[in-house]
């Protein structure tokens, strides 16, 4: 409609003066200046290098550092030790030495260092992605749809649907099924009903359609009672149950943490939804989900991902639990945890044994809470000026 | 000079919003009638709670659900029906064909988002534009807004702008899509009077180049004489008067526009002290019977307790809800 507006101001030249930060380089700029935060990228940075070339070197036929490799004469040797001569020279590790020692069964410390790497940095962040993954969403509904009701028809729709998922599991295949179509219907009904446009101001509602609790209700009650549990011991129930595998320890560990994140994204959420920057974009007719996911959930994230940051630590050292407890990792794969457990045993003749993956265990995590100290600072625009 | 608008772009009829809460309800806005033509300015003014800004959240369909909604009457927009509860607000409207200035600069930006990429979105939202083209669109807005170096202020993000900046930023969000209609509710009351003045003139700069019908909202008749060709006063949610800025504020009709003048700075009065109107605005769920300005007005009369006047037409385009000063002119101009 409008030709394109010509710009007025030409004639003024830009004053002088360094241009100001912004974007990107701004963010590097206040990292570098955050000494923390900057170690613990370090640190981090670091160990995914180690992690990766962990995976590259003790995977394939014949590994750079071969993990599993045993040879009862070399066992408990200290760090840095030569590879004895009358050794079997096939799969020793490179140079000629055991760089951490090795242990009762003469396998190089070192490669199952490298090996377990791996498994801590998958366990941590695909655990941590699947619990701010869930805690994102169920945050974010509550926060941002909690007002909506539940209705006693969706309710019992719910709870028909669980009870013929649990029956049909269990091996009564038709009563779940009978179940399962109950509760579709119960459902759908009282969408229908809903969507039907109603003559006169306001109708009766049916029995099914009183509403029983706001959504808000149903999800945060869900957390307390999921907060309820040890968490530790749930994990450690579940992990008994399900067969031993390293997917089965990400998901349980991650299904199990997502609480923290849901409270944190729907408090934001809702002191976020009374900002007037809210009701300006509401006016340029931007909602839903849109809402949600261009301006409500950037200015709720500074916090999700510092505790993200956080939880990768605390994945880590449950996964080390666990595997230290033995319901880790299956026995064959190194992990730090399982390291620890084993040297344990030997803690007066190879010290090493349970100080190397402990002292690294220490490290990671240290680095991980103080990347994620740091984090939040940079996170913030305005902070990231303030420095 | 009366300007004829033979089919007005926004046109109010009998809007009624009531707002909810436990059992008690109240109207926050009775039966408003306003009509605003393509191209014009209509100020609408009136104290704190009197229902202004609930009637701009009206029409642009962002009252707070579920405490609030309209309880009665019409919106169209350009012939289309904005306040028909059953169909919902109609999509293609909001930030596409009207759009909204707020009050508070200073916090009406997305504090993590930088100013170029909150132009833009509007753009990539509404018309699809490619994101290098929306980026280059936005550019030219922040120069015809009149923000020194709009090249570099793209990347930047709302705390390091001032409030003047800020403003202008949400104009030119707000002009982004080419709307037929600009509210601006109370747009330069967070901002200094010289930074005032600046965006005044831009908004009255951007209304004649773009034919941009504006309803003004503000508590300032004086800003309303600068800008805006008719003015509706409104009082306790009820229109209380409306006609030609100029004529209103030279003979204002209603002895609440009277007051409201009278408590205006001016260097005619210097010197003087300024008349402040005795009470305050009622709540809107305890406004008095019969007039709803009567405990605070100098002229009223017995029956202005019992009855509720109507509005009355008045000569010159002007309607007025007073029966005593009704077919009166005002014998002076603004009393001082």
């Amino acid at each position: 409609m409008n030709p394109a507006p010509r710009c007025p101001t030409t004639a003024c030249a830009p004053p002088g003066g360094p241009p100001p930060r912004r974007g990107p380089a701004g963010a590097w700029r206040a990292l570098a200046r955050n000494r923390m935060a900057l170690g613990g990228l370090v640190f981090f940075a670091a160990f995914a290098a180690f992690a990766a070339f962990g995976l590259w070197a003790t995977g394939g036929r014949a590994p750079l550092f071969d993990p599993a490799r045993v040879r009862l004469e070399e066992r408990l040797r200290p760090p840095l030790a030569p590879v004895s001569p009358a050794a079997d020279p096939e799969g020793a590790p490179p140079f000629g030495r055991y760089l951490l020692g090795t242990d009762d069964l003469g396998r190089d410390l070192f490669a199952r260092m490298l090996e377990g790497a791996w498994v801590s940095l998958t366990v941590g962040f695909i655990a941590v992605g699947i619990s701010v993954a869930v805690g994102i969403l169920a945050g974010g509904i509550a926060g941002c749809w909690g007002r909506r009701p539940v209705r006693r028809g969706t309710g019992l729709a719910a709870a028909a649907l669980a009870a013929g998922a649990v029956l049909a599991a269990g091996g009564q295949a038709a009563a779940g099924l009978l179940l399962i179509a109950a509760g579709l219907l119960c459902g759908l009904r009282g969408r229908l009903g809903r969507l039907r446009p109603r003559p006169g101001p306001r109708r009766e509602e049916g029995w099914l359609e009183r509403p029983l609790l706001d959504v808000d209700a149903l999800i945060m009650r869900l957390v307390d009672i999921l907060l309820c549990f040890p968490t530790f011991f749930l994990i450690l129930t579940v992990v008994a149950l399900l067969p031993p595998s390293m997917v089965t320890i990400m998901v349980v560990i991650g299904l199990t943490s997502w609480e923290g994140t849901a409270r944190l994204v729907r408090a934001e959420l809702l002191s976020l939804r009374e900002r007037e920057f809210v009701d300006a974009a509401r006016a340029l007719g931007v909602g839903g989900v849109r809402l949600l996911v261009r301006h409500l959930l950037p200015n709720a994230m500074a916090p999700v991902l510092v505790t993200a940051t956080l939880g990768i630590a605390s994945a880590i050292l449950t996964e080390s639990a666990l595997s230290f407890l033995g319901f880790g990792v299956p026995p064959p794969h190194a992990t730090w945890g399982n390291l620890l457990a084993d040297g344990r045993r030997y803690l007066f003749d190879a010290p090493w044994l349970t100080l190397v993956p402990g002292g690294a265990i220490l490290v990671v995590v240290l680095a991980f809470n103080l990347f994620g100290e740091g984090l939040r600072d940079l996170l913030n625009p305005q902070a990231r000026d303030r420095r | 000079m009366e300007a004829v608008h033979p089919a007005p772009l926004l046109e109010i009829e009998g809007l009624t919003v009531v707002f909810r809460r436990e059992r008690e309800r109240f109207f926050a806005v009775e039966g408003l009638d306003l009509a605003v033509g393509r191209g014009e300015t209509v100020g609408l003014v009136g104290e704190s709670g009197c229902g202004k800004t609930v009637t701009a959240l009206a029409v642009m369909g962002l009252l707070p659900r579920p405490a609030a909604g309209i309880a009665a009457g019409r919106i169209r927009f350009d012939g289309i029906e904005l306040a028909d509860p059953r169909a919902g607000y109609p999509p293609g409207i909001r930030g596409r064909r009207a759009a909204m200035v707020f009050q508070e600069p200073l916090t009406s930006l997305n504090p993590v988002l930088a100013v170029g990429e909150q132009i833009a979105e509007v753009l990539r939202f509404h018309l699809g534009l490619p994101a290098g083209q929306a980026r280059e669109r936005a550019r030219a807005l922040l120069a015809e807004v009149r923000l020194s170096r709009p090249a570099e202020r793209l990347g930047d993000y709302p705390h390091r702008l001032s409030g003047g900046e800020r403003q202008r930023v949400m104009i030119a969000i707000a002009l982004a899509c080419s709307p037929d209609l600009l509210i601006a509710d109370e747009p330069t009351t967070a901002l200094d009077v010289t930074v005032q003045a600046q965006i005044l003139g831009l908004l009255g700069e951007l209304k004649r180049r773009r034919r941009l019908a504006v309803l003004y909202i503000t508590h300032d008749l004086g800003l309303v004489s600068r800008i805006a060709e008719r003015v509706a006063v409104m009082y306790a949610g009820q229109l209380v008067e409306a006609g030609p800025a100029a004529a209103v504020l030279k003979q204002p009709l209603h002895p609440y526009t009277r007051a409201l003048l009278a408590a205006l700075p001016g260097p005619h009065k210097r010197g003087r002290r300024l008349a402040a109107i005795p009470g305050a605005v009622p709540h809107p769920g305890a406004r008095p019977e019969g007039c709803a300005f009567h405990p605070r007005c100098p002229l009223a009369l017995a029956s202005c307790r019992r009855e509720r006047p109507p509005l009355a037409c008045a000569p010159g385009g002007r309607a007025v809800r007073c029966p005593v000063t009704a077919g009166i002119p005002a014998p002076e101009g603004p009393r001082s």
